[in-house]
């Protein structure tokens, strides 16, 4: 790998660090603060859920780069996960 | 097509390829699976008794929550540079990155002993009620296979500091990078779940 | 201990014979012995599957919550049916044990005789007979004298073998870590076990480990006929012992052909 390759991977790291810790104090200031009604904080947080899990599997996970079968067994759970939790927290709202 | 043995799994005609091992990956799938089954649990339990549910979470602590993720998230970072440094066989920073990522990781330890010992200290066990259960249970099995990641990661330290870094480290590195990302990965979803559903 | 350790090493161990190459009705018969050892595993569990589950009323459990009076009355009126049932699975649960062995064989040619790791499959395998012969004789017991047992006491029958049953689950365990691992180490350009089945073998080694919530609930998906501790840690086991053998079957004939050649 080029040296400038690798100070890239070595950025993307950072960023990907610096998206996730930022989306999870959102959220947690959203939810704590009650800035906004509990109901409207848990959507956030489970779109949040789905992004942040997307960044990790894509990028942590390198499934980027992986056979697309896997990446997309994964995306498929990270949606199905918040998508179904969200579901279900509104049917029972 | 490379067929690459034990170490490393198939690259593909178009070069893709899985991270580490492709075994175990085949466990980290199963282990999502496993807690998507407990996600739907939960869930289906909550629609029975949204109010017990509801109240019942108020009593967790959405900052230790965000705590818990983000020593997670940084854990996962550190561990991710790791990796990256072994690529480059650049072992002084391997190991110093997965000392930081160790470090970071057993933070998570303290903070789930202190908010468990808080819990029950204010009378919340396993047996008070089904949404108690469901707390206990999925965060235990969580804090389980961060114990078992704490292990590898340990495993993947000394390793770091007695072999080479080539090709066989390469793949053992990346593998445990994955199983410690999939750590990472459940709890990004049990925080919403567990802590924001009120 | 270390006497019977040796015993079974031997076991493991093909005598020097076996891998002479020579043609004979001798070795052939070793390998369909080998075979049958191996074929052992499938049919304990289809036995398994019909005589302690379906006539053993296992598929699922009773619920724990029920009243005693329901499991009492149930070992009054199917007798006959549970004595049956579980005088035949009785009889055959040390086929697992024989399937241990079928299995520790192949290991030899993979790890060497002397690894821990056959002993560990072997024993474990072995040790996974103790809990189901112990409870199937608590259910015949239930089943063999109910009119004269108070219900309270039959129910404990009942519970104290679903309990035994759910939480010697770590000697299954360790014989499922034992073969992951060794297969694990197969240095042939193709492999005998595919790695994607050793490590779903260590993936239910410690997926048994959530059984160890079962006695502290007794309804809800993690009592005893529950959702995870009954019908996710079942079907992933008893799923895992065609898969093997038939993989370890095709294995053996490799052997057998390498070997005699």
């Amino acid at each position: 790998m080029t040296a400038r390759r690798h100070s890239d991977a070595r950025s993307l790291v950072i960023r990907v660090w610096a998206l996730l810790a930022g989306a999870t104090l959102v959220v947690g200031w959203l939810a704590e603060g009650r800035h906004v009604e509990p109901r409207v904080a848990l959507t956030v947080a489970l779109a949040v859920a789905a992004f942040k899990a997307r960044l990790v599997l894509l990028h942590y996970m390198e499934l980027r780069h992986a056979p697309l079968g896997w990446r997309l067994a994964f995306e498929a759970w990270a949606l199905a996960a918040a998508g179904g939790i969200l579901a279900a927290y509104w049917a029972a709202a | 097509m490379t067929e690459l043995t034990w170490a490393g799994s198939r690259v593909t005609d178009s070069g893709r390829r899985l991270p580490g091992d492709a075994g175990v990956w085949v466990f980290i799938f199963a282990d999502t699976m496993a807690f998507g089954l407990f996600f739907l649990l939960f869930s289906r339990g909550r629609m029975g008794s949204p109010s017990l549910y509801r109240d019942s979470a108020q009593h967790l602590s959405v900052g230790l929550g965000v705590l818990n993720t983000l020593i997670l998230l940084t854990s996962g970072a550190l561990m991710a540079l790791a990796v990256e440094a072994a690529r480059r066989n650049e072992r002084r920073l391997v190991q110093r990155f997965m000392a930081g990522a160790i470090g970071v990781g057993l933070c998570f330890a303290v903070t789930k002993v202190f908010e468990y010992s808080g819990k029950i200290k204010a009378g919340f066990t396993l047996l008070t009620n089904d949404f108690f259960m469901y707390y206990y249970v999925l965060t235990g099995v969580h804090f389980l296979h961060f114990v078992i990641g704490i292990v590898v990661l340990l495993i993947l330290s000394a390793k770091a500091r007695n072999d080479a870094i080539d090709a066989h480290f390469r793949v053992w590195i990346e593998s445990g990078a994955s199983y410690w990302h999939m750590v990472d990965l459940l709890w990004i979803m049990l925080f919403p779940l567990l802590y924001l559903q009120r | 201990m270390s006497i019977a350790s040796d015993h079974l090493n031997n076991l493991a161990r093909p005598r020097s014979g076996a891998t002479a190459g020579a043609s004979s009705t001798q070795d052939s018969r070793e390998y369909a012995v080998w075979r049958l050892c191996l074929w052992a595993g499938p049919v304990f569990m289809a036995v398994f599957i019909v005589f302690w589950g379906v006539m053993g009323h296992n598929i699922p459990p009773w619920n724990a919550d029920l009243p005693a009076a329901t499991i009492a009355n149930w070992f009054r009126t199917e007798a006959n049916t549970i004595r049956l049932g579980m005088v035949v699975a009785m009889t055959t649960a040390p086929l697992y044990c024989v399937w241990g062995l079928g299995i520790g064989r192949v290991m030899t040619r993979v790890v060497g005789r002397d690894s821990l790791l056959i002993d560990l499959q072997v024993w474990g395998a072995g040790l996974t007979v103790i809990p189901v012969l112990v409870t199937t004789s608590f259910w015949l017991t239930g089943a063999y004298r109910p009119e004269a047992l108070p219900d309270a006491m039959l129910q404990m029958l009942y519970d104290m073998a679903w309990l035994l049953i759910d939480l010697a689950y770590f000697t299954t365990s360790i014989q499922l870590f034992a073969v992951g691992a060794a297969f694990l180490k197969d240095r042939r350009a193709q492999r005998l076990v595919p790695k994607w089945l050793s490590w779903y073998a260590i993936w239910v080694g410690f997926m048994f480990i959530a059984e160890c919530l079962m006695p502290f609930f007794k309804t809800g998906p993690f009592a005893r006929d529950g959702v995870l501790n009954y019908w996710i840690e079942f079907t992933i086991w008893f799923v895992w012992c065609p898969s093997l053998t038939f993989v370890l079957l095709r294995a053996v004939r490799r052997i057998e052909a390498e070997e005699r050649t």
